[in-house]
């Protein structure tokens, strides 16, 4: 055990550390736990901020051309005649579209998940004094600040944000004349960046400072979801930074990447080469942008089993299989992209292959939800504003999940693609699956980073009208999009109204359109207790009487609260798995947390006396 | 407050931090480029006849370039053994030549390559009749009445080595390529080489778009076709050529025996080889631009690795300086990798 010598000294590593500035302490600071809360609170912001986009949005295909109350006149004094008398025009719908999409993935759901509670919670978990590249995971923020300036700024050039959608398909996204795309790809390459750096750290950090004693298999699940999250971001992310040149490219240099011959533009031939191929993009965009799915998606599930097992008191059903599990998830997600090209008219073999793909990836989707499942089973569960949205995670994110087959099926997708069914199918992954997941990780390390707890009845208040409300504004999708409603309409489809639902759509399926409206209100409403909460518990929430609150086994909760710069008071020695709840060699308390000591009553002493 | 293995390797994975970094960060560079030389081959595979302009790239200078990394790669790994064997003047000495060689490559881009390609045009036609013509001009500066031979020649090597497209793409589409030696404007007056053109530096019309015609009111294009398909009768050298087209005043002999004059009624698209040319072109200037950017960031990090603070890092803790220049050898070593696929998917096949 020589090099344990080098590893937790923090005490007499601490003292050296002169008084840090404000600056250095809570800006430009390299601690792992400080850039955590950094990409967090810069996440749950721009969270927000995306849902405005989409408020606006909703009031517009609900009530198509009457002018937003109150933010209408904000937009006009911000955006000028793209909000003309406070209306939504087609051209600022298209923008908002394109920029909740990109806003909520790529600066609201990954800085907060991955980036987020990775860098807070991983190197405590693993019980490791920092990232192993502490500057470079500071450049990672800024980098990805930088990023999300440029997006944000593109809002208020002339002509405004990209209009694309945050798929950016070429042409299309080529060819609109302003300079929102570019502002989008510049924005874009700067937040790849971020997310590669970061992965690598995270790779390097889980690999290289994992504590003495602390075993591939004694790893906390969320620190595996981590893991093979940063794989996908490392691999898959480059393809789409090629693609981001390439389309800049276009852009900029004039060059026919993804630009066909005999391109006409409102009816004029445009002066470009041509010869390019609209759809490579396509596949180098969701040669990412299925993995990307993953990456929204595995965090929230890690969040959720560590807070299974703590509040069901028992190990994880399937520790094991689940790491497996994601393992085959992560290989797998590399080859099932094409299954949103299915009609591009790619070829009937290629789509064979996909579809084939995509129904095998579903396995291990369900293996590990079926493990979260039976971890229930018999536990006594503990009902916190955590394990509630934890354990709502579950069937919302079932509910996501099924409904992906139809259309991972060519056949079904021909009818599916582009409607409103892909919408409410991707948003309960998304919204009441990895939202809730990440509702529930805020509620349940509160108390880590500010030592006071959130108030639990408001969490609860905050819980249950989310959960009604959610499912009041995406259910109704499903059926809209099997009507035939398309995605992307700025009139919510008022165009295509027919008298019976043959010709055009039924009139029940537009009026949905407000039925929804409504109940986006009431989750806009539902969401004010969370922020009212989460800044007011700062100072006045009920203050932990332990480090450790919610007797959990996992190391973070073995340190000081908040945990100092180098985390870890003493030596560190790990002698358990991750999840010894309720272990019958230990009555005497129903939880083992994995640095205790290793006694002879332990049955996996065994275990304990291998090193690292 | 230390972190664990930055030096020392871990036991269990027998690496330090730094080297599990930069294999995962190389491998993300991996997918970066293999998404671009997927997007490469894509396109080619994809591409019409006529339109990927294999024949142009010059050879040779690729291949000394490829040498020239080559070298870097090994002097690179020169540097870390003598830091090895303690020898931190040595050191300095190989990490100079490594960027002395790393700069030679970049300057044979910058001031040889990318020059040459930018201020080097393809003329295509309006009409078959119209091509007709020019190339009709361009035979008999030759001292030759028909076209056939030398433009079956001159485009085939370019565009067709298998030979068996010629017949595929019309006359008009046909590019006949060289350099701008000067406009005639609507007015009636010369324009030559120098004054009036943007970039004096260049010594040749540069970037000029089809659009530039008819901002500067151009009536026909004085323009020299491409010497080594289309060489003036009096046989002078391509090279003596090229400088009497680059001074201005000396044009007068200059360009009356080696240029043709091409109306702009008969140009249908007038591009140098610039990115936006073709997707050829547009994958070769992404593709080794792209790549000139990491050789660039490696010349920094070198740069940055001799900087006196450096030289204190090293006295203090030899083994971690070390390290930082094995970690840069392995970007360095893949730089030249990349290189390597390069070389002959633009150069060679
Ligand atoms: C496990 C089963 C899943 C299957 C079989 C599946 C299948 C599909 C298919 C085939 C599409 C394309 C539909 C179309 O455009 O016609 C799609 C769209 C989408 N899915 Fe899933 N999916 C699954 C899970 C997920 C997860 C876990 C997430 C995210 C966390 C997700 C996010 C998305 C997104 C964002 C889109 C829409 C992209 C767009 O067109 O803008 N999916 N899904
Ligand atoms: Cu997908």
């Amino acid at each position: 055990m020589e090099h344990t010598k080098t590893h937790v000294s923090h005490d007499a590593g601490h003292g050296e550390h002169h008084e840090q500035s404000f600056l250095t302490k809570y800006i430009f600071s390299s601690d792992h736990k400080v850039i955590g809360i950094q990409y967090a609170m810069c996440g749950l912001l721009f969270l927000l901020f995306g849902f405005t986009l989409i408020m606006a949005m909703r009031w517009q295909i609900a009530k198509p051309g009457v002018p937003i109350p109150i933010l209408g006149d904000i937009l006009q004094a911000l955006l000028g005649n793209v909000a003309k008398d406070g209306t939504m025009t087609p051209a600022l719908y298209n923008t908002f579209g394109a920029m909740h999409g990109t806003i909520m993935v790529f600066m609201g759901i990954v800085p907060l998940a991955f980036a987020g509670f990775g860098n807070y919670v991983v190197p405590l978990q693993i019980g490791a004094p920092d990232m192993a590249f502490p500057r470079l995971n500071m450049a990672s923020f800024w980098v990805f600040f930088l990023g999300c300036v440029v997006m944000f700024a593109s809002f208020f050039i002339p002509g405004g944000a990209a209009q694309a959608g945050w798929t950016s398909y070429s042409p299309l996204a080529s060819v609109i004349p302003t300079d929102g795309q570019v502002y989008w790809l510049v924005g874009m390459v700067l937040l790849i960046t971020s997310s590669l750096l970061g992965a690598v750290n995270f790779i390097a950090t889980i690999i290289q400072l994992r504590a003495p004693g602390m075993t591939w298999m004694r790893l906390p699940f969320f620190v595996w979801a981590q893991f093979i999250t940063a794989f996908l971001l490392l691999l898959a992310f480059p393809p789409l930074e090629a693609a981001g040149v390439m389309q800049l490219m276009d852009k900029l240099a004039g060059t026919s990447f993804f630009l066909p011959t005999g391109l006409f533009v409102a009816g004029q031939p445009i002066d470009i080469s041509g010869g390019g191929s609209p759809l490579l993009w396509q596949h180098l965009f969701w040669f990412l942008g299925h993995p990307e799915v993953y990456v929204l998606i595995l965090p929230a599930i890690g969040i959720v089993t560590e807070i299974v097992a703590n509040c069901t008191r028992r190990p994880i059903w399937g520790y094991k299989v689940m790491v497996g599990g994601i393992f085959v998830l992560g290989f797998l997600s590399f080859i099932v992209w094409a299954h949103h090209m299915y009609l591009t008219g790619m070829g009937t073999k290629v789509a064979t292959f996909f579809q084939t793909t995509t129904m095998i990836i579903s396995i291990p989707s369900v293996i590990l939800l079926t493990c979260l499942f039976m971890s229930l089973w018999r536990g006594s569960i503990r009902f916190t504003a955590a394990s509630l949205f934890a354990l709502a995670f579950l069937p919302m994110f079932g509910i996501g999940g099924l409904t992906g087959l139809p259309l991972g099926f060519n056949f079904t997708d021909i009818h599916l693609h582009d409607t409103y069914y892909v919408i409410a199918h991707f948003h309960y992954v998304i919204a009441p699956g990895t939202i809730f997941g990440l509702f529930a990780g805020v509620y349940y390390w509160y108390p880590k980073a500010t030592g006071r707890k959130m108030n639990e009845f408001w969490g609860k208040v905050h819980f249950w009208c989310s959960l009604v409300f959610m499912n009041l504004v995406f259910f109704p999708m499903f059926k809209q999009g099997m009507d035939g409603l398309s995605r992307r309409m700025s009139d919510g489809g008022a165009t295509y109204a027919g008298q019976d639902g043959v010709l055009g759509l039924a009139p029940q399926t537009i009026s949905t359109n407000l039925d929804i409206a409504y109940a986006a209100w009431g989750l806009a409403l539902a969401q004010i207790p969370f922020i009212v909460n989460f800044f007011w518990s700062i100072r006045n929430g009920e203050k932990v009487t332990s480090d450790n609150p919610w007797h959990s086994t996992t190391l973070e909760w073995q340190t000081p609260t908040p945990p100092p710069h180098g985390n870890f008071v003493g030596e560190l020695q790990v002698n358990h798995g991750p999840y010894e709840y309720s272990h019958p060699d230990h009555p005497e308390s129903d939880y083992l947390p994995q640095n205790a000591p290793a006694t002879p009553l332990t049955t996996g002493a065994k275990k304990t006396t291998q090193p690292v | 407050m230390d972190i664990p293995y930055t030096t020392k390797d871990r036991p269990d994975t027998g690496l330090y931090n730094g080297k599990v970094g930069i294999w995962l960060f190389l491998a993300s560079e991996v997918m970066l480029f293999g998404a671009l030389f997927s997007a490469y081959v894509l396109l080619r595979v994809g591409s019409e006849p006529g339109t990927w302009s294999l024949g142009l790239m010059n050879k040779w200078v690729g291949a000394f370039n490829t040498l020239v990394l080559i070298a870097s790669s090994v002097t690179i790994v020169l540097a870390w053994v003598s830091l090895k064997l303690k020898d931190f003047a040595k050191y300095r000495y190989w990490q100079w030549v490594t960027i002395v060689f790393a700069l030679m490559f970049l300057g044979v881009k910058w001031s040889y390559e990318w020059p040459a390609k930018l201020t080097h045009y393809d003329i295509t036609f309006v009409s078959n009749e119209a091509a007709a013509r020019v190339f009709t001009d361009a035979a008999k500066m030759t001292g030759e009445t028909s076209y056939t031979n030398r433009l079956h020649t001159a485009w085939g090597n370019r565009y067709d080595p298998n030979k068996q497209d010629y017949a595929k793409v019309e006359l008009k589409d046909k590019p006949l390529d060289g350099h701008i030696v000067g406009y005639i404007d609507e007015a009636g007056h010369e324009h030559h080489i120098g004054a009036a053109f943007d970039i004096p530096f260049w010594s040749h019309a540069f970037a000029w778009r089809t659009t530039t015609l008819a901002k500067k009111k151009v009536k026909s294009l004085i323009f020299a076709p491409a010497h080594d398909s289309w060489p003036a009768k009096h046989g002078a050298a391509a090279g003596a050529v090229r400088v009497a087209e680059a001074k201005p005043g000396a044009h007068a002999t200059g360009h009356a025996a080696h240029s043709i004059t091409v109306p702009r009624a008969d140009i249908q698209r007038l591009s140098s080889f610039e990115p936006k040319h073709s997707t050829f072109f547009a994958t070769y200037y992404t593709l080794t631009g792209l790549h000139a950017l990491h050789v660039l960031g490696g010349i920094i990090v070198m740069l940055y690795h001799l900087l006196p603070c450096n030289h204190r890092l090293w006295l203090r803790d030899p083994d971690r300086f070390a390290n930082r220049i094995e970690i840069t050898g392995l970007f360095w070593h893949f730089v030249d990798l990349v290189w390597i696929f390069l070389f002959p998917i633009l150069y060679l096949l």
